[in-house]
């Protein structure tokens, strides 16, 4: 099924959705959750809360990009379940994710607006798109999917030193394009 | 700021990242399996051949067996299901595409499928559509390439599987369709054959969505409640149809047509010319036209993306509203009003479509500044219609000083959802 049948079956409220959505997307799903929780168990709990969330979601939403649209549910839904999961249990590659983005940040709380937020998704996206094509999936890959160096390098083929030093350098250019744009970091 | 946060920001990042980072993943792990696959076929075969070698040499092995069972691994061949003249579409609202006096033959050769249109649809040309169903659609369809008389189409990926599809000219007849994946599961690939842009709205129905169909480049788009065929007076030979004013959101330049279609498949076709705001009406003299016809629109508007759907959109706070912010929200929109003593400021923000916020509203903004779009009624009888240039990164904001007392907002917004 095509996935304007699949939003057509959300918007028609049939639970059909659920499993044509499950045949197609739970794969991604999975893995994108697994990435980040490294548990069979929560992951399988992330991926049944994402759809939950997306019947909710539509209507009244129309994702035009439904495998982005549910694919950033889900890695939603697997970070903030993270959050209560134990240290002990966390997965080492998401968590050494999240500690490799603290180069481009002061660490401070901080309270941003709505507004705010939407500015700083803004940047980031402009950010990215003006990076080389491979820095720029490899950045993806690593912080949106919570991919480790050793998945990615295998996946370019790239030694996991360069990997990590690509790494490195788009994070040190985040960081001064983020300054640079005003925006607290 | 920390980390954690920043790794929120990054998952709402573009849609189109994450599509190419999954599409180049796609790629990347279908290459390193192929890789292993070839390895350990090589290897596999060297062991065969030095086994096989001794066996025979011994007079123990049937080689003939062997090689049976080898190229007829059923697992290795697609079932193909076709729907010779089949061509219903699942669009959205009520379309209904009618049988259409066309065949289609598809013959499975060795790793290649030969699709053979053989008689079209009149004058149209056809969209072979494929649809991919099953465990692999996802990974699939992007090993999808049509090759049209050695000249390549196009290289097709869609990420979690889907629908292609691909026009073919009325002179083109015989697409060859190359599967270049190793297929580790049975799946399953239906053709339908789509008349070119044919819309067709079911006669005598008052709500009469007009169905969606993906279309190419210069394809026809007129979809959901944008041709909204109000008044269906079949009275005697006379379709009168009337559109409502949201076919101002039909943008292009290019043929627009409506015909009808008896249940015998004869057409009638009406000239209604080019699109423009003034065509609210149109008749068609349909004859004898049978009552159980089909109303279908046809046009050759050269749209960018699809244009569907359209909204209207109030929020109303009577009298002078009090300080505070007021969200509205309809079908995914989200209208804020900010109000402070002597200011109203309004944000349209998030609308519809997830993820796609830039993209839609670069694209409609002509569509909103031909509509005026955004209108503010004043209790002294002002109408503001405030003109919605660019946006700030997917953020109109506009501003309005309060000149009365009993100022009443009333935001009227109408626009076209642009999806695909």
């Amino acid at each position: 099924m095509d996935d304007s049948g699949i939003i057509k079956l959300y918007w028609e409220r049939s639970e059909d959705a659920i499993q044509a959505t499950d045949a197609k997307y739970g794969k991604l799903c999975r893995y994108i959750a697994g990435n980040i929780l490294n548990n069979s168990q929560d992951t399988e709990e992330c991926v049944n809360d994402t759809y939950h969330a997306v019947w909710n979601a539509i209507p009244s939403k129309r994702p035009s990009v439904f495998s982005a649209f549910i694919g950033k549910i889900a890695r939603n839904h697997a970070l903030k379940k993270l959050e209560y999961i134990s240290a002990a249990k966390r997965n080492p590659d998401a968590v050494t994710s999240l500690s490799e983005l603290e180069e481009c940040v002061s660490g401070r709380d901080s309270v941003e607006s709505e507004l705010e937020t939407k500015r700083i998704e803004r940047a980031l996206t402009e950010f990215l798109w003006n990076q080389d094509r491979d820095k720029r999936i490899i950045f993806v890959r690593r912080y949106w999917h919570f991919e480790s160096i050793t998945t990615i390098s295998k996946m370019f083929g790239y030694s996991e030193s360069k990997v990590t030093s690509m790494l490195h350098q788009t994070r040190q250019k985040l960081r001064t394009y983020l300054e640079s744009e005003g925006i607290e970091i | 700021m920390k980390s954690t946060v920043l790794s929120q920001h990054i998952g709402n990042i573009d849609d189109r990242l994450i599509q190419e980072a999954d599409v180049f993943a796609n790629k990347s792990r279908k290459t390193q399996f192929t890789k292993k696959f070839v390895t350990a076929l090589v290897a596999a075969a060297l062991v065969l051949s030095l086994t096989t070698a001794a066996m025979a040499a011994a007079g123990v092995i049937d080689f003939n067996s062997i090689f049976q069972s080898i190229f007829n691994n059923e697992r290795a061949i697609p079932y193909i299901q076709t729907d010779d003249d089949i061509t219903e579409h699942a669009g959205e609202g009520d379309a209904i595409v009618q049988d259409v006096d066309g065949e289609i033959a598809v013959q499975y050769l060795d790793n290649e499928l030969e699709v053979e249109i053989v008689s079209a649809f009149a004058d149209h040309g056809i969209y072979l559509e494929m649809q991919f169903t099953g465990a692999l659609a996802g990974s699939l369809s992007d090993n999808i390439t049509l090759i049209n008389r050695n000249e390549e189409w196009g290289f097709y990926e869609a990420i979690g599987g889907g629908t292609v599809a691909q026009r073919i000219d009325v002179n083109t007849t015989v697409a060859n369709i190359l599967l270049h994946s190793w297929v580790e599961e049975m799946y399953r690939i239906r053709f339908n054959m789509i008349a070119s842009g044919v819309q067709f709205v079911e006669m005598g129905s008052t709500d009469m969505n007009v169905g969606e169909h993906i279309g190419m480049e210069n394809s026809i788009v007129l979809p959901g409640r944008v041709v909204e065929v109000t008044e269906l007076d079949l009275n005697g030979s006379v379709l009168n149809i009337t559109y409502q004013e949201s076919d101002l959101a039909i943008r292009g330049t290019g043929e627009f047509r409506v015909g009808v279609m008896t249940p015998s498949g004869e057409v009638f076709w009406a000239e209604l010319g080019e699109v423009t705001p003034e065509i609210r009406n149109g008749t068609i003299n349909i004859g004898d036209a049978d009552p159980n016809s089909l109303v279908f629109v046809w046009g050759g508007l050269q749209a960018e993306r699809i244009i569907r759907g359209n909204w209207d959109f109030t929020v109303t706070i009577d009298a002078r509203p009090e300080p505070g912010r007021f969200i509205g929200e309809y079908a995914g929109m989200r209208t804020e009003v900010a109000i402070t003593a002597t200011t109203v400021r309004v944000y349209l923000r998030d609308l519809m479509n997830y993820g796609t916020l830039d993209e839609m509203l670069e694209f409609s903004n002509e569509v909103w500044e031909m509509d005026n779009s955004l209108v503010l009624y004043l209790a002294d009888g002002t109408i503001v219609m405030p003109r919605l240039g660019a946006s700030e990164g997917g953020l109109f904001a506009y501003d309005m000083e309060f000149t009365h007392p009993e100022d009443v907002v009333r935001l009227t917004f109408r626009g076209v959802q642009i999806g695909g």
